[in-house]
């Protein structure tokens, strides 16, 4: 598992920086999750595209237990997806086993998870107009 | 003898009667079922024809309510082996009753003068009516009195004395209508036929059962007659089938032999009981009552007469009059009056409901989304159209529909947008035009069921909830093109309608969570909006029940994809702030926001906007109105914003004064200013505050860089901003600070048009006030024509005097070189 490559599910996964905070919402189920800053560094090196094992130092990397949770929860949670593509970004990362936390809340599933259709379209119907092309 | 002689007795009777009794027809109303037998049709068998709905229709089957069988016989049929109950003076009740059984599984009534003995043994189930003499005229046309009274509450209704009048629907489900109640020779009788002759329905006369459920109280016919006296003015000669015939002497029995749903319908959903008034002025108005008045007056002519259950009784009549609308009417000289009288009571009864229906291109759909209001089976609407420059027929094919919409009793209001701003706008403009006591929304392209409206205002009345959602179905209308975004989950059953088509909203909902924010693209606005009914724990209840069908076509689009996605992640991060704030018990500091204007009104309310949605702090607004020829207090007065407060300079004092107005009506920790026409950036204020609280400075003054956006762009664009384009700069709008320092730093200047925050600013530098200056937006400078210059009266000679007073200041400095 360490050893795949992964990138962020899209489009059925959304996620982004706001207001300070880094966010994923799974459209698919509704589920959203807050990203401690602590964890940022990894989940963004293994949303594109940096296998989880090379954030180690060596096979005795003591963290790797705390990696391979959290890559875990990221898979179940449906926020990645397996990947060809490999980054080439430099991996060097600090990041502290500790610090691997991510929260899951499903208080807006139902309005997450189910109607994110709205009628849309430049020449046929909505959005609005007010948005810079 | 004891209840259990009293129960063996009756099933004994009841075993005894049986070989020698045949099948008759037996009735149904609502959960009761009545199997009758017989061992003499000559007495008997007139009962038959006095049920509203005979036993024997396809619902018979219904198991979840009171079954009951019974045989009816002469008493001389019963064999001398089967020993009448030794029933003494002693235990009887006023009227004949026996009082001493009812809470042991037997009911039983003999009335002495009838000598009519019937008795219904509950966990058995068996009942047997028992007659010294054939039943007459009365006894015929509304038979076994007492144990329908005991049935219907059993089953959880209530018998109620009255009759029941309304209209039919041609679609699905029961009309709808009132009861009307009054004592014996009120006029309820003659009322109803005088409607039945104009085309309107009953549900029966004299004797309603009455039950609630998740929709409300429906009335459910028993019997099938209605009785007049002999000489009374109206003869139901109209009324198709009906056999009449003289009772008594002294009345006439009209027998709408059975649930035609032509006249007599088995069922019909009440909206309100009226009580018949003979005594009043006949001229009077009729007017509504309340509830107590309604259940003393309607109670004693059902509950009394009848033994048994009456605390039941008693409670469920005054739920009705609690649950539904109650009214007066005073006989009338005429019956059309009375019946145009009883319309317009009707009518009075429908929820009022202002309905939003945003247009852009929507020709294709929208006419079958307003006829799906003008079928709803329950409502008034006030159709609020927002025509968002549609460039279509739209508008058009709306207003072809105006006399229909008119002529239902509804209302069509039309609100043109001179451009097109988006839904969410649409959607805000509709609001503000809303008039009615309870909003809902509907998209052109999707349909509300029949029932919408009704389902959503009974659960909301059933539960005092300000907000009910019904279920939303997905109807997918093809498309050659692949929709990759379309889930196949939509389509397999009903969703909990988490859409705003599926809601219906009180409007005193809206002055507590404010309207749409427009900021947000169209996939965001409504999952936002619904996050802060929640958010703000505003009471809401749902049905399960299907009330909007959401039509998948080529031109939906989804929230997946764009800039939607991160509009979604900023209403997660509002919603996560909203719900740390409710549990955290830190309290969020304090901010005092300035926001001078002198005209430019139209700008305003978006400043406003984004300074009350700052997170992770709290704000107080004080727009200062410089000498505003526009006019700015109604524009604030219609936002209904709590946290903002209007201070009104008579006459034009330029914008120093209007920010020291402001600035000395808080009293807050923190100070920050906002020009009226200005944006600040989400989260600038907390990143200004942190950084502040978290630096060594003993007086420091907190700001960002700033961007500058046209009068086209709205905030919807505000991902498109980046710090590398927008240089830090000292403006008025950028700058937060503790209220102590700025109260060290002193009053902007009143006597310079221009420059007067650089004199201040400079004051603030020259007594050592640090600058600091945080790597993110912190304000949106709109750049227009007007605010380029201010009104071309450059008064370049300020610029002169700020520089001079700067150096002034900076000389008078305590230790510093002159």
């Amino acid at each position: 598992m360490l050893d795949e490559i992964y990138t962020l599910r899209t489009p059925n996964v959304v996620s982004d920086e706001v207001g300070g905070e880094t966010l994923a919402i799974n459209l698919d189920t509704g589920a959203y999750y807050v990203i401690a800053p602590s964890a940022l560094p990894v989940w963004r090196a293994i949303s594109n595209g940096i296998r989880p094992s090379a954030l180690l130092d060596d096979a005795d990397d003591k963290r790797s237990a705390a990696l391979s949770a959290f890559v875990e929860q990221v898979i179940a949670a449906g926020l990645v997806t397996a990947s060809d593509i490999e980054s080439t970004v430099d991996s060097s990362i600090e990041w502290n086993a500790d610090g691997l936390l991510l929260q899951e809340f499903t208080d807006m599933a139902d309005l997450l998870g189910l109607d994110p259709i709205h009628d849309a379209d430049e020449v046929v119907g909505w959005p609005s107009a007010n948005r810079p092309d | 003898m004891t209840d259990a002689n009293l129960s063996a007795w009756i099933r004994s009777a009841h075993e005894a009667l049986k070989s020698q009794s045949i099948e008759c027809a037996g009735a149904a109303w609502g959960p009761v079922r009545l199997r009758h037998r017989t061992t003499s049709p000559g007495w008997f068998s007139g009962f038959d024809r006095a049920w509203a709905r005979p036993l024997g229709t396809a619902t018979d089957g219904a198991t979840d309510g009171v079954t009951i069988d019974l045989i009816t016989a002469p008493i001389r049929d019963l064999p001398a082996s089967i020993t009448p109950p030794a029933i003494t003076h002693g235990r009887l009740g006023a009227r004949g009753e026996v009082i001493d059984a009812p809470d042991e599984g037997v009911l039983l009534v003999w009335g002495q003068h009838s000598g009519e003995i019937i008795g219904w043994d509950l966990e058995s189930s068996l009942a047997i009516c028992l007659r010294m003499e054939p039943p007459n005229g009365y006894e015929v046309v509304s038979p076994l009195r007492s144990l329908v009274h005991w049935s219907t509450i059993r089953s959880g209704g209530v018998l109620m004395h009255g009759a029941s009048v309304g209209i039919a629907r041609s679609d699905e489900g029961p009309g709808r209508g009132l009861l009307l109640v009054g004592e014996a020779g009120y006029g309820k009788s003659t009322s109803t036929l005088a409607c039945l002759e104009r085309g309107w329905i009953t549900c029966g006369d004299d004797a309603v059962a009455l039950f609630a459920d998740d929709r409300g109280w429906r009335a459910h016919a028993v019997y099938g007659a209605v009785k007049t006296k002999l000489d009374a003015e109206v003869n139901p000669a109209d009324v198709p089938d009906a056999v009449t015939w003289e009772i008594a002497g002294t009345k006439r029995a009209h027998l709408l032999t059975s649930t035609d749903e032509q006249h007599l319908v088995k069922e019909m959903a009440l909206d309100g009981i009226v009580l018949l008034d003979p005594d009043a002025d006949p001229d009077e108005p009729w007017r509504e009552t309340s509830p107590a008045h309604i259940r003393t007056a309607a109670a004693p002519s059902s509950a009394l007469p009848l033994p048994y259950c009456r605390t039941e009784i008693l409670g469920r009549i005054g739920q009705a009059a609690h649950d539904l609308h109650g009214f007066v009417l005073p006989r009338r000289r005429t019956l059309a009056q009375t019946v145009e009288d009883l319309d317009a009571i009707r009518v009075a009864c429908h929820p009022r409901v202002s309905v939003i229906l945003p247009v852009y291109r929507g020709a294709a759909f929208v006419t079958d989304a307003i006829n799906s209001v003008l079928n709803q089976r329950r409502g008034r609407f006030e159709i609020i159209v927002v025509d968002d420059a549609s460039p279509d027929d739209s508008v058009e094919l709306i207003e072809e529909l105006r006399p229909q919409i008119e002529q239902g009793g509804h209302r069509l209001v039309v609100v043109h947008h001179a451009t097109n701003l988006g839904v969410t706008a649409a959607r805000n403009s509709g609001l503000r035009a809303c008039t009615e006591p309870f909003i809902a929304f509907l998209d052109q392209d999707d349909i509300w069921s029949p029932s919408h409206t009704e389902i959503l205002t009974a659960i909301a009345a059933r539960d005092d909830a300000l907000v009910a959602i019904g279920g939303v179905a997905f109807e997918d209308l093809g498309s050659e093109h692949a929709r990759t975004w379309m889930r196949s989950e939509w389509f397999a059953g009903d969703h909990t309608g988490h859409v705003l088509g599926a809601m219906l909203v009180h409007r005193d909902v809206i002055g507590e969570i404010g309207e749409f924010d427009e900021r947000l693209t169209a996939a965001a606005d409504d999952v936002d909006w619904i996050m802060r009914l929640r958010d703000a724990g505003i009471p809401t209840t749902t049905s399960a029940d299907v009330v909007l069908t959401r039509r998948i076509h080529d031109t939906n689009q989804t929230a997946s994809l764009g800039s939607d996605s991160s509009d979604l992640l900023r209403t997660v991060r509002a919603h996560l702030d909203r719900a740390r704030r409710a549990t955290d018990s830190t309290p969020l500091p304090v901010v005092d926001v300035v926001i001078p204007i002198h005209n430019r009104v139209e700008y305003l309310r978006a400043a406003v906007d984004s300074a009350r949605s700052q997170e992770q702090v709290s704000v107080r607004i004080f727009v200062v109105d410089d000498g505003s020829s526009e006019d700015v207090a109604g524009e604030v007065a219609s936002w209904h914003y709590p946290e903002v407060n209007l201070i009104t300079h008579a006459h034009q004092r330029g914008i120093g004064a209007a920010r020291n107005s402001g600035a000395k009506a808080g009293t807050s920790p923190w100070i920050s200013f906002l020009d009226g026409d200005d944006l600040w950036f989400p989260g600038r204020s907390r990143a200004l505050i942190d950084v502040i609280e978290s630096s060594t400075e003993a007086r420091s003054l907190a700001h960002g860089h700033v961007a500058l956006f046209g009068d086209e762009q709205g905030l919807a664009a505000i991902e498109e901003f980046s710090v590398a384009d927008a240089p830090p700069s000292l403006l008025p709008g950028g700058v937060l600070l503790r209220r102590s320092v700025f109260e060290q730093i002193g009053l902007f200047p009143e006597d310079l048009q221009m420059g007067e925050f650089i004199e201040w600013a400079a004051r603030a530098r020259s007594l050592g006030v640090v600058e600091l200056s945080i790597a993110r937006i912190t304000l949106l400078r709109r750049v227009h024509e007007r605010s380029t210059t201010r009104e071309q009266s450059v008064h370049t000679s300020d610029y002169l005097k700020v520089v001079a007073r700067a150096r002034a200041a900076q000389r008078t400095l305590p230790g510093e070189p002159n």
